[in-house]
């Protein structure tokens, strides 16, 4: 296995994250087409194939999905349960070949170690700030509970998120 | 045993029956109760529902501060209890106590209704006047855009109910359109409910009490 593994960590070297930029259940994933433009050059390069089969067994359909290395002939392989899943407004064909469709993409991703999706979980690295922000109605509503005594400033300043522009009429008051 | 506000509803739930002084709904309250303080075995729940209201409350506060007229509202942090309830009520300042309902879209915010939709609500603002001292308070609906990590949630529950594997424009225009509210007048996107504090149900409110205590004393020596 030592030549496959060695031109699989090669061939991760130089795969980018192969972005689409298609819109789908809230993140972006790259179709098989668009995975197939980017490996392509790079299975090639490093002496790299693979074929995915469809295997049936006790009715089950399977995804096998193989990794092979050209010269040598060493692989790898995995096999994956496909769910019979009736789609609406498809036939039995037409659902089992979205399936297979669906599952050709994540098991050769998951083969060369590839990413092809960015799921929500990005957007976790987003930062929110944990105050909240004041509106301008708001703001002045708070302002005038300042005044009457009901609220306290430092309360308000620390509260909230005040922009540039209300922390200047908290310092001028 | 002390019975927090928002539980109040269960508890004050009438017995079908004559005979029974405690309801089923609120038997099966108090073993809960039993359970967690016998035993640490707690009921969690959480629902898209109490997701939605969770992730909106300030933006709900702001809602209700821009168009009610009740001078500058923001969120307590005091929790009170006495010798019966516990309880942090959403708002509590000076001039107004208030209780805050995200609606989860549309089709639960109470347009047209002239009286609480939910009357657990209305004993869960008795019990929090009863709390803070208030004679009024206020229950107040508001329908806030839903955010966008609990929509593309609805967006996957949709697709997976459907059975639709590739994502569908049409499910996803519908879900995003069914959380957005920016068409209608805020004015409109807030309803309130005026509550007095009533003693007479802060009476049977007491009694009630006094016999699901006895109840959670009779199961918490025999389990």
């Amino acid at each position: 296995m030592k030549n496959l593994f060695k031109a699989l960590a090669a061939f991760q070297q130089e795969a980018p994250v192969i972005h689409k930029g298609t819109k789908g259940y809230g993140y972006s994933y790259a179709d098989l087409p668009a995975i197939f433009e980017v490996i392509n050059p790079l299975l090639k390069k490093h002496g790299l194939g693979f074929t995915q089969l469809l295997n049936t067994n006790e009715e089950r359909h399977y995804l096998v999905t193989v990794l092979f290395h050209v010269e040598t002939g060493e692989q790898i392989q995995s096999s994956t349960l496909i769910p019979e899943v009736e789609l609406k407004g498809m036939n039995t064909f037409q659902s089992f070949g979205s399936g297979v469709t669906y599952f050709r993409r994540y098991a050769l991703s998951s083969a060369l170690g590839i990413i092809t999706d960015k799921d929500t979980d990005a957007a976790g690295e987003q930062v929110k700030n944990s105050k909240p922000k004041i509106t301008k109605e708001r703001f002045n509503k708070a302002l005038e509970a300042v005044k009457a005594g009901s609220y306290a400033m430092d309360e308000l300043i620390e509260k909230f998120d005040l922009d540039t522009e209300q922390m200047q009429i908290i310092k001028k008051a | 045993m002390k019975i927090r506000c928002s539980s109040l509803g269960k508890l004050m739930t009438a017995s079908r029956s004559k005979t029974e002084q405690l309801s089923k709904t609120t038997k099966s309250y108090i073993q809960e109760l039993v359970l967690e303080h016998k035993y640490g075995i707690k009921k969690e729940w959480s629902s898209r529902y109490t997701d939605k209201g969770n992730e909106c409350e300030e933006d709900s506060i702001t809602l209700a501060n821009e168009v009610l007229n009740v001078g500058f509202i923001y969120k307590n942090e005091e929790h009170f209890q006495n010798d019966y309830i516990t309880g942090t009520p959403d708002v509590n300042t000076n001039e107004v106590l208030l209780d805050i309902k995200t609606s989860f879209d549309g089709t639960t915010f109470p347009f047209f209704e002239d009286e609480i939709p939910n009357k657990d609500y209305y004993y869960q603002l008795q019990g929090y006047m009863w709390l803070t001292g208030k004679e009024e308070s206020l229950l107040v609906y508001c329908l806030t855009n839903t955010p966008s990590e609990i929509v593309e949630d609805e967006i996957r529950r949709v697709h997976w109910k459907e059975h639709a594997i590739e994502e569908s424009e049409e499910i996803r225009h519908y879900v995003e359109a069914k959380h957005n509210f920016d068409h209608i007048p805020l004015e409109k996107r807030v309803k309130v409910f005026k509550i007095q504090k009533d003693e007479a149900v802060i009476e049977a409110i007491k009694e009630k009490i006094e016999l699901a205590r006895e109840y959670y004393n009779k199961l918490i020596e025999t389990i």
